[in-house]
């Protein structure tokens, strides 16, 4: 992995989250391919039920919390 | 004229880590010693010879008995002397981390001024200069000219990592350092150098067997050979190896529940590392690998279920050239690599499970010009981050990087420097321009004045630093922006004679926007926000002595946060000159005592700490409750006897925190995690043993 993967990636050879694919093979390990909701083009998507939820939006913080 | 050329290729290395492999021979003792009195400022910095090697360590103790004028590469990344180089500069030799008795950089460190330890989450330790928390990309730590600071959090970790067994010499610059060394040199920046073949040309090997009151504390290994091979002229090889085993302390850990659990069997630190460098002729080349683990349960505060292993681990590869050209230019390109895979839990039924790995290429090139009246530096580098997220099992603290499994950021800089002395002052002036693919562009100055004049000197030093948030910054918070620093130090300094030598220096740092972690207890989740600011004014002063019989380096440092923090999380109610888990006093002392001959010598090292504020606790309504640490003194002592019945065996038995004092790492910003017990009165036992391959 590691510099490979770098190389890999940038040359297209694995696909990320919402980028085209045609089966599972062509995406990051781990991902799905699957049509969108709108019934697009397939592309790599997290499987389902899951969810990237801890990710922190500046607007949950506060004065208190010494955000600008 | 070679020897002049060689000269000057040193110049160039961006670090002081492989300088001392081929720096020219020892210089007479006359130089060594200190000048007469100069109606002129000495000459240029960069001719001036590196401290004497010593090939064993008996021959460190053999060689002096005054106080050497410290030569120095890291405040401008040319060879200076120390009382002329344009930061605070700070300057530790193998002589005395060996008489400090130290068993780690943590150690070693505690006895510089302004610097403490705190607390983060996940059972962490981290590094604070000057009141400010510079834990997170905020002090820049170099191994063998290799960036230690992870590239998720930006992070260091400390406690039986990096070995003091295998320093050969740390140079500090207590201030910033960004505009040569870019991000991460807000505060500090610490050179590390392991032993080097000039140093060592030999085989050394030491262990460390330690005890704590309660439980085993230490089981420690060092390995190192390093040579310069005659046959060969030009070759020299390093490789270096140490395997670690301690605990961070014996006594039981508490949260805010009362829940608790004994960290006798459940706070191993762990750590794997190796360092590896192949020089030939111009060409340099280095690798490092570092697996630190560490056993945790005190997660973000509350005890955790049962305990986890939490793996930090790092290669780095790095390659450069020195070329020579005509007209005293030096061209160096250099190429380096790093892949780290930090804070890594892969246990999935963990709520602390995270794994993701973080690579950086560097390409760079500098261009020195060494002249008779000044010195100029020039370069730019460029670098790619990759962040990638290991498995997209999004539980515990793992996410994507902005919704993606890779998440790419890249950055370019250009520096240039120039040093003249002239008879009034010596003056260095020195910008970093940099272009962040995320951020834009951001500039950075410094200005440094400084004067030796018979025994004394003078330094007035203004700069700043610019730091881009990291990836998890903004992977965290997207609105996050980058911070700078601005640090303006004066300094003046005595040395009455060749025994003894004073300094002092204030200093006033403010940081603007500072990138700020905390855990939000009720979301169980982790945020970054910038404040508005925060700084610190205060004072720091060292005196040194130094006889046949006797060593002593004795320093106190101070700082105030009064008007200076307007960061909640780092302030405390009620004492507005005080900040989080730092102590506003700090005294440090190190001695070593020649007891009998050359052989038997008593060391002490002593850190005294003044009063310290945490969160003790929480309300019914969960408001953080105030509380404090009482003062503090952890005082270290060994006996040596050095050349035990064979030259080069050394044999050591000491006691560390010998009082027993309850010592706690405290959380360095309001985010409700208790105190971390520190380690209780450890018993050691060292052995050494050292042969020179001359």
């Amino acid at each position: 992995m590691g510099l490979i993967l770098t190389v890999a990636t940038s040359a297209g050879c694995k696909a990320d989250i919402g980028d085209p694919c045609t089966s599972a093979d062509d995406c990051e390990p781990g991902l799905v391919c699957a049509a969108s909701a709108e019934a697009g083009p397939t592309v790599c998507q997290l499987p389902p039920g899951t969810a990237d939820m801890k990710a922190t939006a500046q607007s949950d913080l506060g004065p208190a919390d010494g955000g600008l | 004229m070679r020897r002049r050329i060689l000269t000057l290729a040193l110049l160039l290395l961006p670090c002081v880590a492989d300088a001392e492999e081929e720096e020219p021979p020892p210089a007479p003792l006359a130089v060594e010693n200190p000048p007469p009195p100069l109606p002129l400022p000495p000459p240029l910095p960069a001719t001036l010879p590196p401290p004497p090697p010593a090939s064993s360590e008996l021959q460190l103790f053999e060689l002096d008995d005054v106080i050497q004028q410290s030569v120095v590469k890291i405040a401008a990344r040319v060879t200076q002397q120390s009382v002329e180089a344009p930061s605070i500069v700070t300057v530790i030799t193998r002589e005395e981390i060996l008489q400090s008795g130290a068993r780690d950089l943590l150690e070693i460190l505690q006895l510089v001024p302004s610097f403490q330890f705190a607390l983060d989450v996940e059972g962490i330790v981290g590094i604070a200069v000057r009141g400010q928390w510079g834990h997170e990309g905020k002090v820049l730590i170099l191994v063998d000219g290799q960036r230690q600071n992870e590239l998720l959090y930006s992070t260091t970790q400390f406690g039986n990592h990096y070995s003091a067994d295998l320093i050969e010499r740390i140079e500090i610059i207590r201030g910033p350092g960004s505009a040569i060394y870019g991000g991460f040199a807000a505060l500090a920046v610490i050179n590390i150098v392991t032993r080097t073949p000039k140093g060592l040309n030999g085989i050394s090997v030491a262990t460390r067997i330690g005890h704590m009151d309660r439980s085993f504390g230490t089981a420690n290994l060092s390995l190192a050979y390093a040579q310069e091979f005659t046959t060969v002229p030009g070759l020299s090889v390093d490789v270096k190896a140490f395997l670690g085993q301690s605990k961070r302390s014996d006594q039981d850990y508490v949260d805010f529940s009362g829940n608790r659990y004994s960290m006798a069997d459940q706070s191993a630190l762990q750590n794997t590392m190796v360092s590896a460098g192949l020089t030939f002729r111009d060409l340099h080349f280095r690798l490092i690998w570092d697996d630190y683990q560490l056993q945790q349960r005190d997660g973000a505060g509350p005890v955790e279920p049962q305990a986890v292993q939490q793996k930090f681990s790092s290669l780095f590869l790095d390659l450069l050239y020195e070329g020579k050209l005509p007209h005293n230019l030096v061209l160096t390109p250099r190429l380096s690599y790093s892949r780290q895979t930090p804070w890594q839990i892969t246990d999935k039924s963990s709520a602390q499970y995270y794994d993701k790995t973080v690579e950086r290429v560097t390409g760079g090139l500098s261009l020195l010009y060494h002249g008779s009246k000044v010195q100029a530096l020039g370069g730019v580098e460029g670098y790619l981050d990759h962040g990638h997220v290991n498995d997209p099992t999004l539980v515990g603290f793992q996410t994507l990087l902005r919704g993606k499994i890779n998440l790419y950021v890249g950055n370019v800089a250009g520096y240039a420097q120039v040093i003249w002395p002239n008879f009034i002052v010596t003056a260095t002036a020195g910008a970093r321009v940099e272009w962040n693919s995320l951020f834009g562009a951001s500039f950075v100055p410094r200005i440094a004045l400084t004067r030796a004049f018979r025994r004394f000197h003078a330094k007035l030093l203004f700069s700043q630093a610019f730091r881009a948030p990291s990836l998890e910054n903004l992977n965290i918070n997207p609105t996050i922006v980058p911070e700078r620093t601005n640090d303006l130090e004066g300094e003046l300094g005595w040395k009455p004679n060749d025994h003894l030598q004073l300094s002092a220096n204030v200093f006033w740092v403010r940081l603007d926007h500072p990138i700020i972690y905390g855990f939000n207890q009720q979301r169980s989740a982790e945020e970054y926000f910038n404040s508005d600011s925060t700084g610190s004014v205060g004072v720091e002063a060292e005196f040194r002595l130094k006889y046949h019989w006797v060593s002593l380096n004795l320093n106190y440092s101070f700082y105030s946060a009064a008007n200076q923090n307007r960061a909640p999380v780092y302030g405390v109610p009620g004492h507005d000159d005080l900040l989080l888990g730092m102590a506003a006093h700090k005294l440090a002392l190190a001695a070593s005592i020649r007891l009998y001959r050359d052989h038997l010598f008593l060391n002490t090292t002593g850190t005294f700490l003044s009063e310290r504020f945490t969160i003790v606790g929480v309300d019914g309504s969960g408001a953080p409750l105030l509380g404090s640490e009482p003062p503090v003194f952890l005082w270290n002592a060994s006996f040596v006897y050095r050349n035990a019945g064979l030259r080069g065996l050394d044999i050591g038995l000491g006691a560390a925190n010998l009082l027993g004092q309850p010592f706690r790492f405290l959380q360095a910003y309001s985010s409700d995690h208790p105190p971390l017990p520190g380690a209780a009165r450890e018993i050691f036992i060292r052995l050494s043993y050292e042969h020179s391959l001359n």
